[in-house]
């Protein structure tokens, strides 16, 4: 048991015990030594005087060479019992006279020149000069037994430690009495304040007895109790509103989706919270705080690119930069890191360092941004024009469609009005409005539009926004210009073949009884105005003649009449013959043909044709020629191309002589202008025949193929020129027919021929 | 000086050597005559400083018949006693023992011995004697043989009265006869 761990009672009776041990040990020590050494020094005094008494006696004996009276002389060292043996030399160190008690006589020791009296075991031996007249005689050895003496010690060292226990006792005794004094009031005080730190009772007091020391400690004990009091309550309350602060400021610690580490100057972590744990996967019982290296390390093992986090770790411990950084780790996750220095009082105590998890974060974007391409992507693979417009009517989306249509890049599009950027729109801003206004979608079909000289339809539709809040439509534009056609080519054909049907089988059945009309009235004129043996002969035997019957005839007009009918025939049979043509097929007459050479050729014939001089001047009309060079010859029927090219020609130089309404608009000074254009399209060969004539309207246009559908006066066409065309075009050689007008704007006639004959059903 | 250390040193060794008995018989004057000295060694003349100054040597006197020979002149030609030179003289008076430290009395005086004893009595001269009784009768000291041994007897009372300071030791050893009881 350790001093300091032993009671007060114990410690004083301790010290005192230890002390007065100490004293008396030392104290008898000195004494015992000291009593030790003097009675020796006794023995050697008394030994000395023995010597000097027995020398005395004996230097008579020497100075007269009496051995026998050395001998006697030495005899009386019998008186003296201590002495053991006894030896004279004389001046030469040779023995004189001896004196053994036991009759026996010691070997003589050495003789010395000096006095010379020394303890040697159990002996005192003692050489003393034997001198007269400060001469020297002769050295006498006595020995002396020590039994004596040491008889004396014993009895005087049981004696001291009989003593010595004595007092060892009396002083624990007193010890044990006297301690008392001091350690009852300092017991009293232990036990009150063991009282107050079991019980947490700071109001107890205690009671003085002196005015000593322990006096005062009472009072400093009472006085400090009442501190503590005073202390504890104001702890108390600091302490609870520390920790709810501190509860608090914990809670917000752990309560952040951001992992919190705080290093202190060293690198060593200080603090960190729970979700910095489960962020870097530290290990469960975490790192000593001195081993900096090792989170180091733990971060080093989870980064991708280590080196370059530790230089910036090294660059930053030395500086008290904030930093801002991405850093990637191996298992993918990615962690925003913050840190900056942690002051403490004015000095930088360290560094936190944020790392907020940006793994999902950072996926959705890469999510978003790979569904945004995506659906970039979709967008941009639609054939419509897709616009998103805000409500402002700024541009949002433009997708590849609009660019291509518009040729705006999305880059230069966004942000820009709707409006400027797609004129097409303009006259449509109303709608799209109204789309936002009402939320409903809106839709137009069919608008028309010119682009590039080409007449385009587009269904535009306004999708209003209402997912988000934000006001917004989505304008959808699809270029329906093909299906219009197409469907306008469908719908034609089919009234076509319906009334080429009808009309092919009227003129098959009409052209029986024509075939009867004509040849009769050939056959009548033939009868009536040519002489021929035949007819002179009936003329004789019906009594008359030719001559007479010619006359007649002239005078009655009939021979005009007849050949009125037979003009009427013939003309009835080459409608009949046209429409005959609208049904049949065939490619008996197909060849590989240059269709520029075709068209030259037709233009070569038109301003030849008698009847187009007859009616308006073909040389004042201007013609275009847009060949795209190196077209490949197809095969055709030529004649009955030229034959539609012509027909095409004529309408379009009638149409632009004929129409005053045209002329006075334009005022005259626009020249009338027929472009004929022919371009590989596809597998087809476009031919197109343009004029700059008035145009037609809608009725006329969706009814201009029809037979006998004519806007000419009576008896200037048979309303069969287009219809005769078609058929050749659509029937004969496979191809598409159609045409493109607006009143005002002129009109085009559009040709689609087969590149290929396989293509030719 | 070397001379006599020799001759010191012969007769040192053949007290030694020889037998008590042997040089008893020869060398008893010889010893005797060294004795005088030794005796010398342990008394002493008042006066002897400065009074005696007058004798420069210390003076042995032999009164009556000289038992010596010629022993006292060979032993103390040449050695000192008390650092003095010493004299050997032969008194015819007994006056003349007044300028000797020390006289020896010859048994020859047996007769006279009181008259001279009666003059030297009171005075510091030392009287050696060798003649059995003489101490007694108020010799100082009077040499005597037991077994052999040449021994002395000093009379106390006398050497009291002579004023010579005669030490104890030499007391002690002496045989002594007529005691001065404590005073």
């Amino acid at each position: 048991m350790k001093f300091r761990n032993l009671s007060i009672r114990k410690k004083i009776i301790g010290i005192i015990i230890s002390s007065s041990l100490l004293a008396i040990f030392f104290g008898f020590g000195v004494v015992i030594t000291n009593d030790i050494r003097i009675f020796k020094e006794d023995m050697h005094d008394n030994a000395l005087i023995n010597a000097q008494l027995i020398g005395d006696y004996l230097v008579s004996p020497l100075v007269f060479e009496d051995k026998d009276g050395a001998e006697e002389m030495l005899a009386r060292l019998k008186g003296m019992h201590t002495v053991d043996n006894g030896v004279l030399y004389d001046n030469k160190g040779l023995p004189f006279a001896s004196f053994a008690r036991n009759g026996k006589a010691i070997e003589a020791p050495l003789a010395t020149n000096e006095i010379i009296g020394e303890f040697e075991g159990k002996f005192l031996n003692l050489y003393h000069p034997i001198t007269f007249q400060n001469k020297r005689y002769g050295i006498l050895y006595l020995r002396f037994s020590t039994a004596l003496l040491h008889e004396k010690i014993q009895a005087y060292l049981v004696t001291m430690i009989c003593l010595m226990v004595f007092l060892v006792i009396m002083s624990y005794f007193l010890a044990s009495r006297f301690q008392r004094v001091i350690s009852k009031p300092i017991l009293e005080l232990a036990q009150v304040t063991g009282r107050v730190s079991k019980g947490a009772d700071y109001s107890i007091q205690v009671q003085k007895i002196g005015d000593d020391e322990i006096g005062d400690l009472y009072d400093g004990f009472n006085n400090m109790l009442k501190q503590i009091r005073l202390r504890e309550a104001e702890r108390d309350k600091a302490e609870s509103e520390l920790r709810e602060r501190e509860e608090v400021l914990r809670g917000i610690l752990e309560s952040t989706a951001e992992g919190i580490l705080v290093v202190d100057v060293k690198g060593a972590v200080s603090h960190n919270n729970a979700r910095f744990t489960e962020m870097w996967q530290m290990p469960q019982e975490g790192f000593k705080t001195d081993e900096n290296t090792a989170l180091i390390d733990h971060f080093m093992e989870k980064l991708i690119d280590p080196q370059e986090f530790l230089k910036k770790i090294k660059q930053l411990y030395d500086t008290t930069d904030e930093s801002f950084d991405m850093i990637r780790l191996r298992d993918g996750s990615a962690f925003e890191t913050f840190s900056c220095p942690l002051i403490k009082g004015g000095k930088a105590a360290g560094r936190v360092w944020n790392f907020r998890d940006m793994t999902a974060h950072i996926k959705s974007a890469e999510e978003m941004n790979r569904l945004r391409n995506v659906l970039k992507n979709m967008i941009d693979s639609m054939p419509s024009v897709l616009v998103g417009i805000d409500s402002e009517g700024r541009v949002t989306h433009w997708n590849r469609e609009a660019s291509r249509v518009t040729g705006l890049a999305q880059e230069k599009a966004q942000g820009n009005i709707l409006s400027e950027v797609f004129p097409l729109l303009a006259v449509d801003m109303q709608r799209v409005r109204q789309a936002i206004l009402s939320r409903e979608v809106q839709r137009d079909a069919k608008v028309g539009s010119q682009v590039d000289g080409e007449r385009r339809f587009s269904d535009i539709t306004v999708y209003p926004l209402i997912s988000d809040g934000v006001d917004g439509a989505v304008i959808r534009i699809d270029d329906v210009t093909e299906r219009v056609r197409i469907e306008e080519i469908m719908v034609q054909s089919e009234k076509m073949f319906s009334v080429g049907g009808l009309a092919a089988g009227m003129a098959h059945e009409i052209n029986n009884p024509l075939a009867g009309v004509l040849q009769n009235t050939q056959n009548a004129l033939r009868r009536l105005s040519e002489s021929s043996p035949v007819n002179d002969r009936v003329a004789e035997e019906s009594g008359t003649t030719m001559e007479c019957i010619k006359v007649f005839m002239d005078k009655r007009g009939i021979l005009r009449m007849l050949d009125a009918v037979r003009d009427s025939g013939k003309r009835a049979a080459v409608i009949v013959d046209n429409m005959l043509s609208f049904s049949r097929k065939s490619e008996s007459h197909f060849l590989l043909q240059s269709i520029p050479d075709l068209l030259d050729k037709t233009l070569d014939l038109a301003s030849s044709d008698y009847n187009l001089k007859k009616n308006y001047d073909f040389r004042k009309i201007e013609i275009l020629r847009e060949y795209q060079p190196g077209l490949p010859m197809i095969y055709c029927e030529g004649s009955k191309i030229q034959q539609v090219i012509l027909n095409l020609l004529k309408n379009a130089a009638q149409a632009m002589s004929e129409s005053t309404e045209y002329s006075m608009k334009d005022g005259g000074a626009a020249r009338p202008l027929i472009i004929l254009r022919a371009k590989q399209e596809g597998e087809m060969l476009r031919v197109e025949v343009e004029d700059n004539g008035p145009g037609m309207p809608e009725a006329v246009r969706k009814r201009v193929f029809e037979p006998f559908f004519t806007t000419k006066g009576v008896g200037f066409g048979t309303g069969l020129g287009l219809s005769v065309s078609y058929f050749i075009i659509t029937e004969n050689h496979n191809g598409t027919m159609t045409l493109e007008s607006m009143p005002g704007s002129g009109t085009k006639f559009v040709i689609r021929l087969p590149l290929e004959r396989s293509t030719l059903a | 000086m070397l001379n006599s250390l020799k001759k010191n040193t012969i007769i040192l060794l053949i007290m030694i050597c020889v037998p008590n008995s042997a040089y008893a018989d020869l060398l008893e004057y010889e010893i005797k005559a060294v004795f005088l000295e030794r005796f010398t060694r342990f008394v002493e003349w008042p006066h002897m400083n400065q009074a005696e100054n007058s004798l420069k040597n210390f003076v042995i006197g032999v009164i009556g018949e000289n038992p010596y020979g010629g022993l006292l002149e060979e032993i103390y030609s040449e050695k000192k006693i008390k650092d003095r030179k010493v004299e050997i003289r032969y008194l015819e008076d007994v006056k003349e023992s007044l300028s000797c430290h020390l006289v020896f009395i010859s048994a020859s005086k047996k007769h006279g011995l009181a008259q001279l004893l009666s003059f030297t009595e009171d005075k510091p001269i030392l009287t050696v004697s060798d003649t059995k009784g003489f101490a007694e009768r108020g010799v100082l000291i009077n040499f005597f043989m037991d077994k052999r041994r040449v021994r002395f007897t000093i009379n106390e009372s006398a050497v009291r009265k002579s004023g010579l300071i005669m030490n104890y030791r030499l007391l002690e050893f002496a045989k002594i006869v007529k005691p001065v009881h404590g005073e």
